[in-house]
């Protein structure tokens, strides 16, 4: 049985946007200037600064706003890798059957080391910094999405109508950018919203543990961090990452197909 | 014979990660052994780690030397440590082992209470659960219990209550994915005709789950239980950093700061064995549920 794509009503796809909308604008209306202020350090929430400072005295809102743009631009980046690594390998292994036992073996045997380990591993060998987060989280990224075409591709092989369509003299790339990619789309997509809800949350822990982005990146992963240690003193620092990531999360869960889908299509 | 089949391709699964490990750090763009030195050590300094690293032998001979400390349980020697890579990760064992079994059973424990819920409560609660990464709920709990509960433990190992925080952290995203999977499968059943028939008739509500409703949602419950080990062992690498237990999650970063790379390499590697060990578990005991499977 192929899984179906995702029913989807209007209000579904807006809603990411909507959040990074919401928090650009609120961070250019009430964030400060950003400026360091050692006379007021981790402050609670006040008037002059709504989400509280954190221990330099920075406004949080401001960074709250910053690293969450980082935050989700950085996911949504990642997941675009993913699919464009996974889509060319589902295709090439479709072609060859040499290929396809080199890339499904190799998809077997990265898939059986746990991502977050497979992202330390890379992250002890590469020097630190964004460049190595993003080698790090794409080494296994590409594999459900190749999984997932390369399944869909296997069935589309029996399908009469682009047979049909080889027939009337399309030549390949037709074929493929007018009748195959078109078809595979709403799967890669729906697996898109789940990835990208995967990627916040194990870029959000890479960074936690101080070895995904670094620390004068504000993202809320990083905020998380720097958060961590004055918990006791100032929960703020922590709180309002913590929150953004749980919202991304389940704005991203609330897009995925859930079993409340299935079968109403 | 199909069991047989099964643990080949676990074993050769394994052979093709160990591989992978230990080639890695050849194939990629900037030299291991220079990053490790730091950044000021001359090439005197970066050679002597390129060959603790054993990144100075050809490939072939190295993989052998490496398949040898592998034979011998010893999985090289780490550079900090100076201590075969095997004891260290021995040491750490216990309280991994520990919090990943209290976590597992807790959170079959809570889906089943987050399954429970009538249909629209229950969703949110299952989403928030979701939702809940190790990260966030761990540090927040951390603050709520160390302000509000005197008496519980939220750092190191100090007895029983000193599990509660970390397992329950790690549990509640678990459960969450496990409630959603038992709730839809719980609705599936319930609507079936021939459970109506049962129920109908008289069939006694303990015999009900029992002989059908239990067997039924088992199957794909430890199939979502076997694929959340990959998440559960990345979890743990944060609880175990959010209350500082002193288990194979801290090894393993401790490992990553000081750049040991051996220590690093047998740490992912062990990782890898428990997941592919236990999906070979899961899918041994499904055979036995549901002879479908077989």
């Amino acid at each position: 049985m192929t899984p179906k794509a995702p029913r989807q009503s209007v209000a579904r796809p807006v809603r990411w946007p909507l959040l990074v909308f919401a928090t650009l604008l609120l961070g250019w209306l009430f964030g400060g200037d950003g400026s360091v202020d050692l006379g007021a350090r981790l402050q609670g929430p006040s008037l002059g600064h709504i989400f509280g400072t954190d221990e330099l005295g920075r406004d949080l809102l401001r960074r709250w706003w910053l690293g969450g743009a980082r935050s989700l631009t950085l996911a949504a980046a990642l997941t675009a890798l993913h699919m464009t690594l996974g889509l060319p390998l589902a295709l090439a292994a479709h072609r060859a059957p040499v290929l396809r036992r080199a890339i499904l073996g190799l998809a077997d045997l990265l898939a059986s080391v746990p991502a977050t380990l497979l992202a330390l591993l890379l992250l002890a060998l590469l020097r630190p910094g964004l460049g190595s987060l993003v080698v790090a989280l794409a080494l296994g990224g590409w594999i459900p999405y190749a999984r997932l075409a390369l399944n869909r591709l296997d069935v589309l092989r029996a399908d009469a109508s682009l047979l049909q369509v080889q027939l009337m003299g399309a030549g390949a790339g037709h074929r493929l950018f007018r009748h195959v990619l078109p078809r595979l789309a709403p799967l890669l997509l729906a697996q898109a919203t789940v990835g990208l809800g995967a990627v916040i949350l194990v870029e959000g822990g890479l960074s936690f543990l101080g070895v995904g982005l670094a620390p004068d990146l504000a993202s809320w992963g990083t905020m998380l961090a720097s958060g961590r240690a004055f918990l006791l003193v100032s929960p703020w620092t922590l709180l309002w990452p913590g929150l953004g990531i749980l919202a991304a999360l389940l704005a991203a869960g609330a897009w995925r197909p859930g079993p409340q889908d299935e079968g109403r299509g | 014979m199909r069991a047989f089949l099964a643990a080949c391709r676990a074993f050769a699964t394994l052979v093709g990660v160990w591989l992978f490990i230990q080639v890695l750090p050849r194939l990629l763009p900037e030299d291991p052994a220079r990053i490790a030195a730091g950044e000021w050590a001359g090439e005197a300094e970066v050679a002597a780690f390129r060959k603790l690293m054993g990144l100075d032998l050809p490939v072939l001979q190295a993989l052998g030397a490496s398949a040898r400390e592998l034979l011998h349980g010893r999985l090289g020697t780490s550079l900090r440590f100076n201590r075969p890579v095997a004891d260290i990760l021995l040491g750490g064992l216990p309280v991994s082992l520990r919090l990943a079994c209290f976590a597992l059973l807790l959170s079959m424990l809570l889906a089943w209470l987050l399954a429970a819920g009538r249909r629209g409560r229950g969703r949110t609660l299952q989403a928030a659960a979701i939702a809940s990464p190790v990260y966030v709920l761990g540090p927040l709990l951390l603050w709520a219990v160390a302000q509000h509960v005197p008496g519980l433990p939220v750092a190191g190992v100090q007895g029983w209550a000193s599990w509660i925080l970390p397992s329950f952290t790690l549990a509640v995203p678990l459960a969450g994915h496990q409630a959603r999977v038992l709730s839809a499968q719980l609705e599936e059943v319930r609507e079936s005709p021939g459970l109506r028939w049962w129920r109908a008739s008289g069939v006694p509500p303990g015999l009900r789950w029992r002989a059908w409703l239990l067997p039924a949602v088992s199957g794909p419950w430890l199939t979502v239980l076997g694929l959340q080990l990959g998440g559960l062992l990345g979890g743990a690498v944060l609880a175990e950093a959010i209350f500082a237990l002193p288990g194979l999650g801290q090894i393993l970063l401790g490992g990553l700061a000081s750049r040991d790379l051996p220590l690093v390499q047998g740490a992912v590697l062990w990782g890898a064995g428990a997941y592919v060990a236990t999906q070979l578990g899961v899918e041994w005991l499904q055979g036995l549920l549901d002879p479908r499977v077989r």
